[in-house]
Protein backbone atom coordinates (compact mmCIF):
# COMPACT_ATOMS: atom_id res chain seq x y z
CA UNK A 1 0.00 0.00 0.00
CA UNK A 2 1.31 3.48 -0.88
CA UNK A 3 2.82 5.63 2.21
CA UNK A 4 -0.04 8.14 1.61
CA UNK A 5 -2.80 5.97 2.02
CA UNK A 6 -1.71 4.00 4.72
CA UNK A 7 -0.31 6.71 7.11
CA UNK A 8 -3.13 7.38 9.17
CA UNK A 9 -1.73 11.65 9.08
CA UNK A 10 -4.79 13.54 8.92
CA UNK A 11 -5.19 16.84 6.55
CA UNK A 12 -6.01 19.63 9.01
CA UNK A 13 -8.43 22.68 7.98
CA UNK A 14 -6.04 24.69 5.73
CA UNK A 15 -5.45 21.00 4.06
CA UNK A 16 -9.01 20.40 3.23
CA UNK A 17 -9.56 23.99 2.07
CA UNK A 18 -6.53 23.66 -0.66
CA UNK A 19 -7.91 20.29 -1.40
CA UNK A 20 -11.63 21.97 -1.71
CA UNK A 21 -9.97 24.84 -3.94
CA UNK A 22 -7.32 22.98 -6.20
CA UNK A 23 -9.40 19.52 -6.60
CA UNK A 24 -13.08 20.39 -6.55
CA UNK A 25 -14.13 23.68 -7.46
CA UNK A 26 -13.67 25.56 -10.20
CA UNK A 27 -10.27 27.46 -10.49
CA UNK A 28 -7.53 25.38 -9.41
CA UNK A 29 -4.00 27.30 -8.75
CA UNK A 30 -1.99 27.06 -11.55
CA UNK A 31 0.69 25.31 -10.06
CA UNK A 32 -1.43 21.98 -10.16
CA UNK A 33 -0.97 19.58 -12.75
CA UNK A 34 -4.40 18.85 -14.49
CA UNK A 35 -3.04 17.10 -17.66
CA UNK A 36 -4.14 13.45 -16.22
CA UNK A 37 -7.81 14.79 -14.69
CA UNK A 38 -8.45 16.25 -18.01
CA UNK A 39 -12.10 15.39 -17.81
CA UNK A 40 -12.46 13.51 -20.96
CA UNK A 41 -15.23 10.55 -21.49
CA UNK A 42 -14.93 7.36 -19.65
CA UNK A 43 -15.20 5.48 -23.14
CA UNK A 44 -11.99 7.40 -24.41
CA UNK A 45 -9.22 5.81 -24.53
CA UNK A 46 -5.67 7.47 -24.32
CA UNK A 47 -3.84 5.47 -26.87
CA UNK A 48 -4.32 5.98 -30.69
CA UNK A 49 -2.61 4.19 -33.63
CA UNK A 50 -1.28 7.31 -35.12
CA UNK A 51 -0.19 9.49 -32.21
CA UNK A 52 3.20 8.95 -29.73
CA UNK A 53 2.04 8.27 -26.12
CA UNK A 54 3.57 10.31 -23.78
CA UNK A 55 5.49 8.45 -21.54
CA UNK A 56 5.50 9.57 -17.92
CA UNK A 57 8.39 9.66 -15.85
CA UNK A 58 8.79 6.75 -13.66
CA UNK A 59 7.44 7.73 -10.21
CA UNK A 60 6.66 5.88 -7.01
CA UNK A 61 2.99 7.18 -6.42
CA UNK A 62 3.56 9.24 -3.23
CA UNK A 63 6.67 10.59 -4.29
CA UNK A 64 7.41 13.69 -6.47
CA UNK A 65 10.50 14.85 -5.10
CA UNK A 66 13.73 13.13 -4.42
CA UNK A 67 13.19 10.32 -2.25
CA UNK A 68 14.16 10.99 1.55
CA UNK A 69 15.45 8.01 3.55
CA UNK A 70 12.35 6.92 6.00
CA UNK A 71 14.60 8.52 9.02
CA UNK A 72 14.41 11.42 7.83
CA UNK A 73 10.66 10.92 6.45
CA UNK A 74 9.98 9.94 10.22
CA UNK A 75 11.53 13.15 11.97
CA UNK A 76 9.70 14.95 9.39
CA UNK A 77 6.46 13.95 10.20
CA UNK A 78 7.16 13.40 13.53
CA UNK A 79 9.04 16.58 15.06
CA UNK A 80 6.23 17.68 17.28
CA UNK A 81 6.32 14.94 19.06
CA UNK A 82 10.28 14.71 19.50
CA UNK A 83 10.89 17.76 20.50
CA UNK A 84 8.05 17.17 23.21
CA UNK A 85 10.10 13.97 23.79
CA UNK A 86 13.17 15.83 23.84
CA UNK A 87 12.00 18.23 26.28
CA UNK A 88 10.76 15.66 28.46
CA UNK A 89 14.46 13.66 28.53
CA UNK A 90 16.17 16.94 29.56
CA UNK A 91 13.46 17.96 32.09
CA UNK A 92 14.51 14.06 33.51
CA UNK A 93 18.27 13.85 33.11
CA UNK A 94 17.75 17.18 35.30
CA UNK A 95 15.89 15.74 37.62
CA UNK A 96 17.87 13.08 38.15
CA UNK A 97 21.08 14.97 38.91
CA UNK A 98 19.05 17.01 41.28
CA UNK A 99 18.09 13.61 43.10
CA UNK A 100 21.37 12.67 43.14
CA UNK A 101 22.87 16.07 44.52
CA UNK A 102 20.27 15.64 47.46
CA UNK A 103 21.31 12.24 48.18
CA UNK A 104 24.46 13.20 47.95
CA UNK A 105 23.76 15.99 50.63
CA UNK A 106 22.06 13.73 53.11
CA UNK A 107 25.10 11.41 52.97
CA UNK A 108 27.51 14.24 54.21
CA UNK A 109 24.95 15.97 56.55
CA UNK A 110 24.35 12.17 58.04
CA UNK A 111 28.51 11.82 58.45
CA UNK A 112 28.50 15.39 59.89
CA UNK A 113 25.94 14.25 62.67
CA UNK A 114 27.57 11.27 63.38
CA UNK A 115 30.91 13.56 63.65
CA UNK A 116 29.13 15.35 66.09
CA UNK A 117 27.69 12.38 68.26
CA UNK A 118 31.23 11.12 68.34
CA UNK A 119 32.72 14.28 69.69
CA UNK A 120 30.20 14.76 72.27
CA UNK A 121 31.00 11.28 73.65
CA UNK A 122 34.85 12.24 73.27
CA UNK A 123 33.95 15.65 75.66
CA UNK A 124 31.96 13.26 78.53
CA UNK A 125 34.62 10.99 78.67
CA UNK A 126 37.25 13.92 78.84
CA UNK A 127 35.01 15.44 81.97
CA UNK A 128 34.86 12.32 83.17
CA UNK A 129 38.62 11.66 83.19
CA UNK A 130 38.85 15.25 84.67
CA UNK A 131 36.69 14.73 87.45
CA UNK A 132 38.56 12.00 87.99
CA UNK A 133 41.69 13.89 88.48
CA UNK A 134 40.13 16.54 90.54
CA UNK A 135 38.55 14.36 92.99
CA UNK A 136 42.31 12.08 92.73
CA UNK A 137 43.66 15.14 93.77
CA UNK A 138 41.51 16.56 96.72
CA UNK A 139 42.14 13.23 98.80
CA UNK A 140 45.38 13.55 98.27
CA UNK A 141 45.29 16.89 99.73
CA UNK A 142 43.30 15.46 102.83
CA UNK A 143 46.11 12.94 103.65
CA UNK A 144 48.65 15.21 103.49
CA UNK A 145 46.99 17.65 105.53
CA UNK A 146 44.99 16.24 108.17
CA UNK A 147 42.67 18.82 109.55
CA UNK A 148 42.91 19.43 113.23
CA UNK A 149 40.46 18.29 115.57
CA UNK A 150 38.46 21.11 117.01
CA UNK A 151 38.53 22.95 120.49
CA UNK A 152 36.13 22.46 122.72
CA UNK A 153 33.76 25.11 122.84
CA UNK A 154 34.45 27.92 124.99
CA UNK A 155 31.83 30.32 124.03
CA UNK A 156 29.30 28.81 126.46
CA UNK A 157 31.43 29.64 129.60
CA UNK A 158 31.65 26.61 131.08
CA UNK A 159 34.85 25.77 133.15
CA UNK A 160 36.32 22.34 131.92
CA UNK A 161 38.52 22.14 135.85
CA UNK A 162 35.69 22.20 137.58
CA UNK A 163 34.72 19.17 136.35
CA UNK B 1 -24.99 -12.61 -17.10
CA UNK B 2 -23.51 -13.98 -13.81
CA UNK B 3 -25.74 -13.30 -10.59
CA UNK B 4 -24.46 -10.29 -9.21
CA UNK B 5 -22.16 -10.95 -5.81
CA UNK B 6 -23.05 -7.30 -4.44
CA UNK B 7 -26.11 -8.50 -3.45
CA UNK B 8 -27.66 -5.20 -3.63
CA UNK B 9 -31.75 -5.11 -3.04
CA UNK B 10 -33.70 -5.54 -6.80
CA UNK B 11 -34.34 -1.74 -7.63
CA UNK B 12 -35.04 -0.76 -10.91
CA UNK B 13 -33.47 2.43 -12.53
CA UNK B 14 -35.60 5.93 -13.12
CA UNK B 15 -35.06 5.53 -16.89
CA UNK B 16 -34.11 2.95 -18.93
CA UNK B 17 -30.54 2.13 -19.26
CA UNK B 18 -29.38 1.59 -23.00
CA UNK B 19 -25.49 1.38 -23.10
CA UNK B 20 -22.66 0.94 -20.64
CA UNK B 21 -19.75 1.33 -20.61
CA UNK B 22 -17.13 0.62 -17.91
CA UNK B 23 -13.45 1.97 -18.15
CA UNK B 24 -10.18 1.95 -16.12
CA UNK B 25 -7.21 4.20 -16.73
CA UNK B 26 -3.74 3.30 -15.77
CA UNK B 27 -0.01 4.44 -15.86
CA UNK B 28 1.21 3.40 -19.49
CA UNK B 29 2.82 -0.30 -18.53
CA UNK B 30 3.91 -1.74 -21.95
CA UNK B 31 4.34 -5.15 -19.73
CA UNK B 32 0.52 -5.48 -20.53
CA UNK B 33 0.60 -5.80 -24.13
CA UNK B 34 3.20 -8.27 -23.48
CA UNK B 35 0.99 -10.72 -21.68
CA UNK B 36 -2.22 -9.82 -23.43
CA UNK B 37 -2.24 -13.23 -25.22
CA UNK B 38 -2.76 -14.57 -21.82
CA UNK B 39 -4.93 -12.07 -20.67
CA UNK B 40 -7.12 -12.94 -23.53
CA UNK B 41 -7.15 -16.13 -23.28
CA UNK B 42 -8.86 -16.14 -19.65
CA UNK B 43 -11.04 -13.34 -21.16
CA UNK B 44 -12.43 -15.23 -23.19
CA UNK B 45 -12.31 -18.87 -22.30
CA UNK B 46 -12.41 -19.03 -18.72
CA UNK B 47 -15.10 -20.97 -16.93
CA UNK B 48 -18.09 -19.17 -16.31
CA UNK B 49 -17.07 -16.25 -18.43
CA UNK B 50 -19.62 -14.55 -20.36
CA UNK B 51 -17.14 -12.67 -22.50
CA UNK B 52 -17.33 -15.74 -24.52
CA UNK B 53 -16.60 -15.84 -28.65
CA UNK B 54 -20.38 -15.85 -28.48
CA UNK B 55 -19.79 -12.36 -26.96
CA UNK B 56 -16.74 -11.27 -28.78
CA UNK B 57 -16.61 -13.06 -31.99
CA UNK B 58 -14.14 -10.91 -33.67
CA UNK B 59 -10.56 -10.05 -32.59
CA UNK B 60 -8.26 -7.10 -33.51
CA UNK B 61 -4.32 -6.52 -32.36
CA UNK B 62 -2.13 -3.99 -32.97
CA UNK B 63 1.44 -2.62 -31.45
CA UNK B 64 -0.92 -0.31 -29.54
CA UNK B 65 -3.92 -2.35 -28.43
CA UNK B 66 -6.07 -5.56 -28.37
CA UNK B 67 -9.78 -5.15 -29.36
CA UNK B 68 -12.54 -8.10 -29.23
CA UNK B 69 -15.95 -6.80 -30.30
CA UNK B 70 -19.39 -8.01 -31.65
CA UNK B 71 -20.16 -5.76 -35.38
CA UNK B 72 -23.88 -6.92 -34.34
CA UNK B 73 -24.28 -5.92 -30.87
CA UNK B 74 -21.57 -2.82 -30.82
CA UNK B 75 -19.81 -4.47 -27.57
CA UNK B 76 -15.96 -3.56 -27.45
CA UNK B 77 -13.29 -4.48 -25.15
CA UNK B 78 -10.54 -2.84 -25.75
CA UNK B 79 -7.33 -3.00 -23.88
CA UNK B 80 -4.57 -0.57 -24.49
CA UNK B 81 -1.38 0.30 -22.65
CA UNK B 82 -2.95 2.84 -20.41
CA UNK B 83 -6.63 1.54 -20.49
CA UNK B 84 -8.99 -1.43 -20.40
CA UNK B 85 -12.91 -0.19 -21.63
CA UNK B 86 -15.87 -2.49 -21.93
CA UNK B 87 -18.81 -1.16 -24.20
CA UNK B 88 -21.93 -3.11 -24.27
CA UNK B 89 -25.41 -2.90 -25.17
CA UNK B 90 -27.73 -3.64 -21.82
CA UNK B 91 -31.50 -2.45 -22.39
CA UNK B 92 -32.36 -2.66 -18.99
CA UNK B 93 -33.72 -1.00 -15.74
CA UNK B 94 -32.63 -3.49 -13.13
CA UNK B 95 -29.53 -1.81 -11.03
CA UNK B 96 -28.91 -5.73 -10.10
CA UNK B 97 -28.03 -5.93 -14.11
CA UNK B 98 -25.37 -3.30 -13.96
CA UNK B 99 -24.24 -4.50 -10.93
CA UNK B 100 -23.73 -7.79 -12.04
CA UNK B 101 -22.24 -6.55 -15.84
CA UNK B 102 -19.49 -4.47 -13.25
CA UNK B 103 -18.99 -8.28 -11.06
CA UNK B 104 -18.16 -9.83 -14.02
CA UNK B 105 -16.19 -7.11 -15.59
CA UNK B 106 -13.78 -7.35 -12.92
CA UNK B 107 -13.33 -10.84 -12.66
CA UNK B 108 -13.08 -11.99 -16.06
CA UNK B 109 -11.11 -8.66 -17.20
CA UNK B 110 -9.83 -6.38 -14.45
CA UNK B 111 -8.30 -9.20 -12.34
CA UNK B 112 -6.62 -11.52 -15.07
CA UNK B 113 -4.95 -7.99 -15.61
CA UNK B 114 -4.21 -7.64 -11.89
CA UNK B 115 -2.79 -10.78 -11.81
CA UNK B 116 -1.72 -12.13 -15.57
CA UNK B 117 -0.38 -8.72 -16.86
CA UNK B 118 0.96 -7.28 -13.60
CA UNK B 119 -1.52 -4.13 -13.82
CA UNK B 120 -0.94 -1.49 -10.88
CA UNK B 121 -1.02 2.12 -10.41
CA UNK B 122 -4.83 2.55 -11.45
CA UNK B 123 -5.48 6.39 -11.81
CA UNK B 124 -9.32 5.76 -12.61
CA UNK B 125 -12.27 4.16 -12.31
CA UNK B 126 -15.15 4.98 -14.64
CA UNK B 127 -18.59 4.16 -15.77
CA UNK B 128 -20.94 5.40 -18.69
CA UNK B 129 -24.96 5.27 -18.51
CA UNK B 130 -26.30 6.04 -21.60
CA UNK B 131 -30.20 6.58 -21.43
CA UNK B 132 -32.60 5.95 -24.09
CA UNK B 133 -36.69 6.87 -24.28
CA UNK B 134 -35.55 10.73 -23.09
CA UNK B 135 -37.51 12.01 -25.50
CA UNK B 136 -41.43 10.85 -24.50
CA UNK B 137 -40.05 12.42 -21.00
CA UNK B 138 -38.92 15.57 -21.48
CA UNK B 139 -41.48 18.20 -22.37
CA UNK B 140 -39.74 21.34 -23.88
CA UNK B 141 -37.15 20.11 -26.41
CA UNK B 142 -33.65 21.28 -25.09
CA UNK B 143 -33.06 23.83 -28.45
CA UNK B 144 -36.15 25.11 -26.85
CA UNK B 145 -35.23 26.28 -23.09
CA UNK B 146 -31.82 26.91 -23.48
CA UNK B 147 -31.82 28.68 -27.31
CA UNK B 148 -35.15 29.75 -27.84
CA UNK B 149 -34.40 33.37 -26.92
CA UNK B 150 -31.08 33.97 -27.91
CA UNK B 151 -30.58 31.93 -31.13
CA UNK B 152 -34.41 30.67 -32.04
CA UNK B 153 -34.64 27.98 -34.52
CA UNK B 154 -31.48 25.81 -33.57
CA UNK B 155 -31.90 22.50 -34.88
CA UNK B 156 -29.15 20.38 -33.15
CA UNK B 157 -27.49 21.28 -29.19
CA UNK B 158 -24.84 19.62 -27.67
CA UNK B 159 -23.99 19.89 -23.93
CA UNK B 160 -21.90 18.69 -21.83
CA UNK B 161 -20.96 19.90 -18.40
CA UNK B 162 -19.21 18.57 -15.70
CA UNK B 163 -18.78 18.84 -11.61
CA UNK B 164 -16.33 17.05 -8.95
CA UNK B 165 -17.25 16.37 -5.41
CA UNK B 166 -14.78 15.22 -2.97
CA UNK B 167 -14.00 12.14 -1.61
CA UNK B 168 -13.95 11.05 1.80
CA UNK B 169 -10.53 9.26 2.24
CA UNK B 170 -9.25 12.77 0.64
CA UNK B 171 -10.76 15.14 3.26
CA UNK B 172 -9.07 13.01 6.12
CA UNK B 173 -6.03 11.77 4.83
CA UNK B 174 -3.40 13.88 4.14
CA UNK B 175 -1.57 12.64 1.19
CA UNK B 176 -4.28 11.56 -0.53
CA UNK B 177 -6.24 13.77 -3.31
CA UNK B 178 -8.60 11.30 -4.92
CA UNK B 179 -11.57 13.21 -6.06
CA UNK B 180 -14.58 12.07 -8.17
CA UNK B 181 -15.99 14.10 -11.18
CA UNK B 182 -19.38 13.73 -13.51
CA UNK B 183 -20.69 14.44 -16.94
CA UNK B 184 -23.93 15.08 -17.75
CA UNK B 185 -24.19 14.89 -21.60
CA UNK B 186 -27.33 16.02 -23.06
CA UNK B 187 -27.44 15.81 -26.71
CA UNK B 188 -30.62 16.78 -29.19
CA UNK B 189 -30.35 15.05 -32.76
CA UNK B 190 -31.89 16.79 -35.67
CA UNK B 191 -34.92 14.22 -35.62
CA UNK B 192 -35.55 15.87 -32.14
CA UNK B 193 -34.23 12.45 -30.80
CA UNK B 194 -32.53 13.47 -27.15
CA UNK B 195 -29.86 11.39 -25.54
CA UNK B 196 -28.86 11.76 -22.28
CA UNK B 197 -25.83 10.02 -20.58
CA UNK B 198 -24.13 10.33 -17.29
CA UNK B 199 -20.68 9.31 -16.87
CA UNK B 200 -19.28 9.23 -13.14
CA UNK B 201 -15.90 8.77 -12.41
CA UNK B 202 -12.93 8.62 -9.43
CA UNK B 203 -9.22 9.56 -10.07
CA UNK B 204 -6.89 8.19 -7.53
CA UNK B 205 -4.10 10.64 -6.56
CA UNK B 206 -1.66 9.03 -5.50
CA UNK B 207 -2.33 6.03 -7.92
CA UNK B 208 -3.42 2.83 -6.61
CA UNK B 209 -0.70 0.06 -6.22
CA UNK B 210 -1.46 -3.96 -6.30
CA UNK B 211 -2.86 -3.93 -2.97
CA UNK B 212 -5.08 -0.44 -2.38
CA UNK B 213 -6.70 -1.66 -5.66
CA UNK B 214 -7.69 -5.08 -4.25
CA UNK B 215 -9.32 -2.81 -1.40
CA UNK B 216 -11.05 -0.72 -3.44
CA UNK B 217 -12.68 -3.33 -6.05
CA UNK B 218 -14.22 -1.62 -9.33
CA UNK B 219 -17.85 -3.43 -8.36
CA UNK B 220 -18.29 -1.14 -5.55
CA UNK B 221 -17.21 2.00 -6.82
CA UNK B 222 -20.06 0.62 -9.26
CA UNK B 223 -22.39 0.31 -6.57
CA UNK B 224 -21.71 4.51 -5.58
CA UNK B 225 -22.52 5.25 -9.54
CA UNK B 226 -25.73 3.38 -9.22
CA UNK B 227 -26.54 5.36 -5.97
CA UNK B 228 -25.56 8.84 -7.66
CA UNK B 229 -27.24 7.71 -10.68
CA UNK B 230 -30.64 7.09 -8.81
CA UNK B 231 -30.32 10.22 -6.93
CA UNK B 232 -28.67 13.60 -7.82
CA UNK B 233 -28.54 12.65 -11.21
CA UNK B 234 -32.33 11.50 -11.19
CA UNK B 235 -33.06 15.10 -9.38
CA UNK B 236 -31.48 16.64 -12.26
CA UNK B 237 -33.18 15.07 -14.91
CA UNK B 238 -36.80 15.12 -13.26
CA UNK B 239 -36.33 19.13 -13.20
CA UNK B 240 -35.58 18.51 -17.11
CA UNK B 241 -37.95 16.60 -17.56
CA UNK B 242 -40.93 18.74 -15.79
CA UNK B 243 -40.66 21.76 -17.09
CA UNK B 244 -43.06 23.53 -19.04
CA UNK B 245 -42.75 25.05 -21.93
CA UNK B 246 -41.25 28.51 -22.72
CA UNK B 247 -43.50 30.95 -22.70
Amino acid sequence: MTRARRTHEAKNFDDRVEYQRTRIQKAPTPTVDESLFKGESTEDALAQETQPTKVSPTRKPAARRPRESAFAKYLKDKWPEMAILVVLATLAVQLFQLNREVGELRVATQSSANDQQRLSRDLERTEERLQKQMDRLSEDHDVVSPQPEPDHVVSTGQNPAKK
Amino acid sequence: MGKSKSGSVERLAPLQVSRLAFGVRYEPQYGVMDRIGAVIDTVLRDEGTPFNPDFFPLSQTTPNEHVLFNPDTRNVLRITHQDTILQADVDTRQLSQIQAWADSFDEYVLQPLRTTAGLRQVLRYGVVHHLTGVRTLIKTLPTEHYLGKDFPGARTLSMRFTKRLPVEEAIVKKRVEDFKNVIYSLDESDDNNINVSLDYQLYFKPPLDAQEWTEKPFPEFVAKALEYFEGEFQTWFSKIASRAEVA
